[in-house]
């Protein structure tokens, strides 16, 4: 099956004054159609930036990105349009990814208006009304206004939007963390269910690794801008190769007393992403690391079937 | 589910409802709108016309023929003030929409877009609020001469940095949001993507310092024509005759206290209004 | 109860408290009633709006003037009752006796100073000592919680959000408190960052003996942390139990949905089960049981009578009509 989305050795950096802010820093990866890949890190490791390279709210640095075989990499604006009708984005902050002026119904018909789709005033009315639907907001919110409406349903509006042009690709950057656990569950179940509707591909990304274990395909964990290990969902679960990737997981409280385990504690904090220095980015808060860990970078490979690291060590030591 | 019915209550009738609770701010606004009327209505208003002399009865304390006195020229007062409200609202009402109308632009170009444009409409608004209103205003009006006009021009040109600024630190604070980010993925123009997304979530700052920029404006205008570079006789502006009164002062107080009174008086209700606009916007724009 | 009230540390008895604006009174917390033992940690879980800030910044009578007020009620700290005590007595407490650490770690705070000043002015503040003294405990302090002595003249801003919250936390711990109240202490941090911040808490707690009460929405963390565990919902405990009591056999339909909602590591679900409904509006509650717009198990008079807090087996307790027939 072809691929729906193919990034090749993205990179984004910004220019500070203390410095180049390497955010992505060679990221690949493939998603296919009606999939989700699951992209996991903390702060800092650049997962939304990712994000909004990819649906080109942030220009490229270096590499490329096909949708659907086509290099969108740098479009122009004419093509932008297109490319915007099939990919689109999802926000974290239910409260400030809506326009606070607007009503939920101008919100939806947003990208109906803009998006090129010529349609009557009688045709957007139908649309915002099926897509309420679809996101099980009732319509007697339509002409309600962002602050009236708690966080599930502000983003059960934000859902609706992402969805009006029909797109096969939707980025989700953390779009359940801000609501509350009852909330985050209605969100995920139907974020599920329009994906097996729709065959919308989703590219989900959170720091929450259950949520993440949820609702993905593959997992792919970011540490300061790169990719650090990327598997199939339920292979990284079941054995992780990366030391950063084990720390994570471990470092999750678990609701089952029964099984409370040592926790792998990370020394010190996360080092900065301006001009980093040589050698692997997490090396100088890992337990195995040695003088090859500082000098020489490590590429991701393929350690087992469908299970890609970047690690000198991969596999030498405990799970 | 047993919701009630929703009342919407959009952000304009919230934020009305946020207003009449300050009651000090409807007192401004009362004022103003007092003003608004009183100049408007002037012709039907004021007993006399603003340039009527009676030679004979000059420097009449207030009195049933002349409700506020005449003055050095037997002008009645009451109707100079009258007309006079004309001349000041006219003033401030026209700098303060050039400058917002200039400064906006260029502030939205700045903030919006950045870069070299940024810079240099920013060093520009930064030299022209180094040197000092009025002294702005006097450099203008020296070169373009006397006349109502030109004072407008150069009260609303003197102002103009200060709306700049603030439209300029309002898109900065927006900008990045999500919303934001979200009406560019719905493939708007630039343009509209500053015209209803994000003008509209600036307006509270720029109405307030309209507001305040108003009083500063009406005051400018007394002051730069009580140092007669501004309106000329016999056009009635209440710092032209508070300039006139200053030599009568001692003898004939009414000369000055009226017109200053009318001053104090629009300067403070424009304040007051100012202050409870700006405390009814903010806090609701936060969501 | 059958330990004399001197023995327990803090007893709350039937708290209510509103908050009353312009528009309408939003009734915060409807009858909370707590208590806790010395060295224990007692978790308050619950949502958004359940009460449980609330219910901390009464403790420490920091509820805002004049919008919160306490209707009824009493908190009685070491056998204090901490309403009728007067202001400079309450200053005393707070921070000495009890002390406070606030969600987020970059407001909490002060911008402009250094931050070893701000451990030091909570110590002089309640030990006689000189500042010389003050700032040696203060370095102490910032050693205890993992970071270096010699960053005590750095600013805020010069720290990450994990190094951030330890500091709030050596400001919290510097006059050793006998009482720590936690307010979501790690839910802004990154997840392996929570873990150094946990664990440094549970050995502070083994060492200096600090009761804690930890108020959160994650039971995760609760599971770390916690001996005792109560259910907040619209203002009231709804279940409260010892650890085992609520994560083996929870009772209360609101505490067996919440664990159904969370996506578990450890289980393969292929939807999750979501809480239907919303929580009600604090300013408009129900005159029966809270949940009951929610609840798959309601009967009659769950509409029209709130049920009370009811001991079932040993301190496990439930509030729900449904449960009573079954013990």
């Amino acid at each position: 099956m072809e691929n729906l989305l193919a990034v090749e050795g993205l990179k984004k950096y910004f220019k500070t004054p203390r410095g180049t802010l390497h955010a992505v820093d060679d990221v690949s990866f493939t998603i296919e159609e009606g999939k989700t890949l699951g992209i996991v890190g903390e702060s800092g490791c650049g997962k939304s930036t990712l994000g909004r390279t990819i649906v080109q709210l942030l220009d490229p640095t270096e590499g490329k990105i096909l949708f659907e075989g086509q290099d969108v990499t740098h479009l122009k604006s004419k093509d932008m349009r297109e490319y915007r009708s099939k990919s689109q984005m999802i926000f974290q902050d239910p409260f400030s990814s809506l326009n606070p002026r607007m009503t939920v119904f101008e919100d939806i018909a947003e990208p109906l208006k803009n998006g090129g789709m010529h349609m009557d005033s009688r045709e957007i009315r139908n649309r915002v009304e099926e897509l309420m639907d679809t996101v099980g907001l009732a319509l007697r919110f339509s002409d309600s206004y962002p602050h009236e409406l708690d966080g599930g349903r502000r983003q059960r509006i934000g859902i609706a939007r992402a969805l009006a042009l029909n797109p096969k690709f939707i980025v989700c950057d953390e779009p359940v963390s801000a609501l509350d656990v009852s909330i985050q569950a209605q969100i995920l179940n139907l974020m599920m269910d329009l994906q097996d509707s729709k065959r919308i591909s989703y590219m989900f990304i959170t720091h929450n690794l259950s949520v993440v274990k949820h609702i993905s395909d593959d997992i792919g964990v970011m540490y300061l801008g790169k990719i650090v290990e990327k598997c199939e969902k339920k292979e990284l679960f079941k054995r992780q190769y990366h030391p950063y990737t084990q720390a994570l997981l471990s470092a999750i409280p678990t609701i089952n007393i029964d099984q409370l385990h040592k926790r792998i504690i990370l020394k010190g904090e996360i080092t900065s992403p301006i001009d980093p220095k040589p050698g692997c980015r997490f090396a100088s808060r890992c337990l195995y690391a040695d003088e090859r860990c500082f000098s020489e970078e490590p590429e991701l490979k393929e350690y087992a079937p469908n299970h890609f690291v970047a690690c000198h060590h991969a596999g030498n030591y405990n799970n | 589910m047993n919701e009630e019915k929703i009342k919407h209550k959009g952000p304009f009738a919230e934020f009305w409802h946020r207003l009449k609770k300050n009651k000090l701010s409807l007192v401004g606004l009362g004022i103003l709108v007092f003003f608004i009327i009183i100049a408007i209505f002037a012709d039907r208003i004021a007993p006399y016309g603003y340039a009527e002399q009676h030679l004979d009865k000059t420097f009449l304390l207030p009195c049933k023929e002349f409700l506020l006195g005449t003055d050095n020229l037997g002008r009645d007062i009451f109707s100079r003030i009258v007309y006079g409200s004309r001349v000041s609202l006219k003033i401030g009402f026209i700098s303060i929409l050039l400058a917002i109308t200039a400064g906006g632009v260029l502030g939205c170009i700045s903030g919006f877009y950045g870069g070299v444009a940024e810079t240099i409409i920013m060093r520009i608004m930064d030299m022209m609020m180094a040197i000092p209103n009025v002294l702005m205003a006097i450099v203008i009006a020296s070169v373009l001469g006397t006349g109502v006009s030109n004072l407008i021009i150069a009260i609303g040109i003197s102002s103009i940095p200060s709306f700049a600024r603030i439209v300029r630190a309002s898109i900065l604070s927006i900008r990045d949001l999500e919303y934001v980010e979200a009406a560019r993925l719905s493939c708007c123009s630039d343009f509209r993507i500053i015209s209803k997304h994000i003008l509209p979530n600036i307006m509270a700052p720029v109405i307030v310092q309209a507001t305040l920029s108003l009083g500063l404006a009406i005051l400018s205008a007394s002051g730069l024509s009580f140092l007669g570079l501004g309106v000329q006789a016999p056009i009635p502006e209440w710092g032209a005759m508070l300039a006139a009164g200053r030599s009568y002062m001692s003898s004939y107080w009414h000369l000055v206290v009226f017109p200053g009174c009318a001053i104090v008086l629009v300067v403070l209700g424009v304040n007051m209004f100012g202050d409870g606009l700006r405390d009814a916007l903010d806090p609701r724009m936060k969501g | 109860m059958n330990n004399s009230v001197n023995e327990k540390q803090l007893i709350i008895e039937d708290l209510k408290i509103d908050y009353k604006t312009d528009d309408q009174t939003v009734h915060a917390v409807t009858g909370l009633s707590i208590s806790m033992e010395k060295g224990e940690c007692l978790g308050l879980v619950g949502e958004t709006g359940a009460g449980k800030t609330t219910t901390a910044l009464a403790i420490l009578r920091l509820l805002p003037k004049p919008q919160g007020r306490i209707l009824s009620g009493s908190i009685i700290f070491n056998g204090i009752d901490l309403q009728a005590i007067g202001d400079a007595a309450m200053r005393e407490i707070r921070g000495k006796c009890i002390s406070m650490i606030f969600q987020d770690p970059m407001t909490s705070l002060n911008p402009i100073l250094p931050v070893g000043e701000q451990i030091s002015e909570v110590i002089r503040l309640h030990e006689k000592c000189s500042k010389k003294k003050a700032m040696e405990k203060a370095v102490q302090m910032m050693e205890m919680v993992g970071i270096p002595g010699d960053r005590s003249d750095e600013y805020p801003h010069q720290f990450s959000g994990g190094m951030k919250q330890r500091i709030v936390i050596a400001i919290a711990l510097a006059c050793s408190p006998e009482l720590l109240i936690a307010d979501e202490p790690t839910t802004a941090l990154d997840v392996t960052i929570q873990a150094q911040i946990l664990e440094m808490m549970r050995n502070l707690k083994r060492d200096m003996g600090t009761s804690t009460i930890l108020i959160t929405h994650d039971l995760g963390v609760v599971a770390e942390m916690c001996d005792h565990v109560a259910i907040v919902y619209a203002g009231c405990i709804m279940e409260y139990g010892t650890l085992a009591d609520i994560y083996k056999n929870p009772l209360h339909p609101y505490t067996i949905g919440l664990f159904g909602s969370i996506p578990d590591l450890n289980s393969d679900v292929n939807r999750l089960k979501p809480i239907p409904g919303m929580v009600p509006d604090p300013a408009k509650l129900p005159p029966g049981c809270p949940f009951e717009n929610r609840c798959d198990r309601k009967k009659e008079i769950c509409k029209n009578v709130k049920p009370e807090l009811k001991t079932i087996d040993g301190i496990h307790s439930v509030r729900c009509h449904c449960l009573e027939e079954n013990v």
